[in-house]
């Protein structure tokens, strides 16, 4: 087994397993500031046609994007529907002490809470094979699993675009910054500003709708909210919303909450002392707050069917538009404070 | 004289999050089924935790917290130096806007409030109460968790008379008790 491979001990607030294996895997590496790299945050919302209602997203990058975003860590995403391809890796990747992140069904993932119970796409790191028995540390639960070589090919042959594949993520610290600078705070403070405020070029556009091929990206930045808040309140004078309603649009507020909290534990590692960078992580710890209590009343309103919890999560999303203008604004301040124009126009 | 001021907040309960054995179905703390086992928890009446008296609410009545859901809670008007608070948060840790409020003027403070079932605290609170257990309505006793109610102090920082405290909305934030404490 990799020495010290174990589940990471505590969890902070916004974390996903997927978060928390890069955490666990980066941390194993030595990369002293894995807390960091997750960082990028937008506001869009996304519909199957002009008429339904859809759900709110933050996702701009891929993780190869996003790792590669001021850390210059390279990240790579494979996936193969070749079994035997992917063990050779898997056993490559142990031989080289070089853990991969592996992507599981939770359904057949012996050991877990929700094996043969539900099937969520869930992520583990490979942590040891010996005599085709398949180490897993599971970060989310805080758990180890030892599977023979048939369950773990199970468990980890999973539905990506209608197509069932073994999917992977391994990480190159080769040319990892060790120490972000002031620009490097900048550049994501620009960065996840224009795509918070929805202004948009044509290609970058494109390119959210090639990220999000399930639905279409229709609206963006403040009107996102705006629309997303009309198209729902449809749904008030209904007797009763449907429990698939309920789930879909508590883990999209849970995403928009984790993706604010990951951009503000990022912020919190930039050292300098000015009360505008202050101003903005308190806003941000609001904001992400604010969409992780939105996304609790849609699990309480599934659980007792309350649509009285439904209508103080519309009031509640359609108040967060007031603290989004507000960090827009602070953000701008930053960024002329430091005449931020780019990356490599900024003075300190 | 004595600095404590207890204040009972009976009136504003909206949740019972503290069930019996005999009875589990009857409490609901996490809105998901869960709540507190009354055979570990003081019985209704005043009870000191850390040197402060906090009326503990009655557990066999049929709501014995409260959730934020904007409420405007009365208080003896005065000056007061600190405020504690015996609760705890559900599904996650919460830091939660709180207004204090003179009739005229109106200003912040942040109370934090860990989850009930997260083991160590996120916001300085003390442990007030572990229970061994928690029940829950789908699956009975569950030991694999260990609820806690948490002590929580605010300091007031001098902000004048206050005679309300207004909560935010946050169903995940509960309370079951608060005292006030006045300045020297």
């Amino acid at each position: 087994m990799l020495k010290e491979l174990t589940p990471l001990a505590s969890h902070s607030n916004g974390v996903d397993c997927r978060h928390l294996s890069v955490f666990n895997l980066l941390n194993y590496k030595q990369y002293s500031h894995f807390e960091s790299v997750w960082k990028q945050c937008g506001l869009f919302y996304t519909k199957p046609t002009d008429d339904a209602p859809g759900l709110l997203r933050s996702k701009y990058l891929n993780i190869e994007e996003e790792m590669h975003l001021v850390h210059n860590i390279d990240a790579f995403s494979l996936k193969t529907i070749d079994s035997q391809g992917f063990i050779n890796d898997c056993l490559k990747s142990i031989k080289h002490n070089d853990p991969i992140i592996v992507y599981v069904d939770t359904y057949y993932l012996k050991g877990n809470f929700y094996f043969q119970k539900k099937h969520m796409l869930h992520t583990v790191i490979l942590a040891d094979v010996e005599d085709d028995i398949f180490t897993l540390v599971d970060d989310t639960f805080y758990q180890i699993y030892q599977l023979e070589k048939t369950d773990f090919l199970k468990t980890a042959n999973i539905k990506r675009d209608d197509k069932y594949v073994y999917n992977y993520l391994t990480f190159s610290l080769k040319n990892a910054k060790d120490i972000l600078e002031t620009k490097d705070f900048l550049k994501v403070i620009n960065q996840n500003k224009i795509y918070l405020s929805g202004d948009l070029k044509e290609e970058q556009l494109q390119k959210l709708s090639n990220l999000h091929r399930d639905y279409p990206v229709k609206i963006t930045g403040m009107n996102a909210i705006t629309q997303f808040v009309k198209d729902y309140k449809y749904f008030e004078t209904e007797q009763e919303i449907s429990q698939e309603i309920y789930y879909s649009l508590y883990l999209s507020l849970m995403e928009l909450a984790n993706y604010h909290y990951r951009y503000f534990s990022f912020l919190k590692f930039c050292k300098l002392k000015d009360p505008d960078i202050d101003e903005l992580l308190d806003l941000l710890e609001d904001m992400s707050q604010e969409w992780r209590v939105s996304s609790n009343m849609m699990l309480k309103a599934m659980y007792k069917n309350d649509l009285n919890l439904f209508k103080r999560m519309l009031r509640k999303v359609e108040n967060i538009k007031m603290n989004l203008q507000l960090t827009l604004e602070r953000s701008a301040i930053i960024l002329c404070k430091y005449k931020y124009q780019g990356d490599f126009q900024y003075v300190d | 004289m004595d600095p404590f001021v207890i204040v009972n907040l009976e009136a504003y309960f909206n949740i019972k999050g503290i069930s019996t054995l005999k009875n589990i179905n009857s409490a609901d703390f996490s809105g998901l089924g869960s709540s507190y086992p009354a055979e570990e928890l003081p019985k209704k009446g005043v009870t000191t935790i850390n040197d402060t008296p906090f009326l503990f609410p009655d557990s066999e009545s049929i709501v014995d917290s409260l959730t934020f859901d904007e409420q405007l809670i009365k208080l003896p008007r005065g000056l007061y130096k600190r405020l504690h608070i015996l609760g705890a948060a559900d599904n996650g840790s919460f830091r939660e806007k709180v207004y204090l409020v003179d009739g005229i003027k109106k200003s912040q403070i942040k109370v934090g409030l860990t989850g009930w079932i997260v083991p160590e605290p996120h916001y300085s609170e003390k442990k007030a109460f572990i229970c061994s257990m928690g029940y829950s309505q789908s699956e009975g006793i569950v030991r694999e968790f260990k609820p806690i109610i948490w002590h929580q102090t605010v300091d007031l920082n001098n902000v004048g008379d206050i005679e309300f405290l207004q909560l935010s909305d946050n169903p995940a934030m509960h309370l079951f008790a608060i005292t006030l404490e006045k300045g020297d």
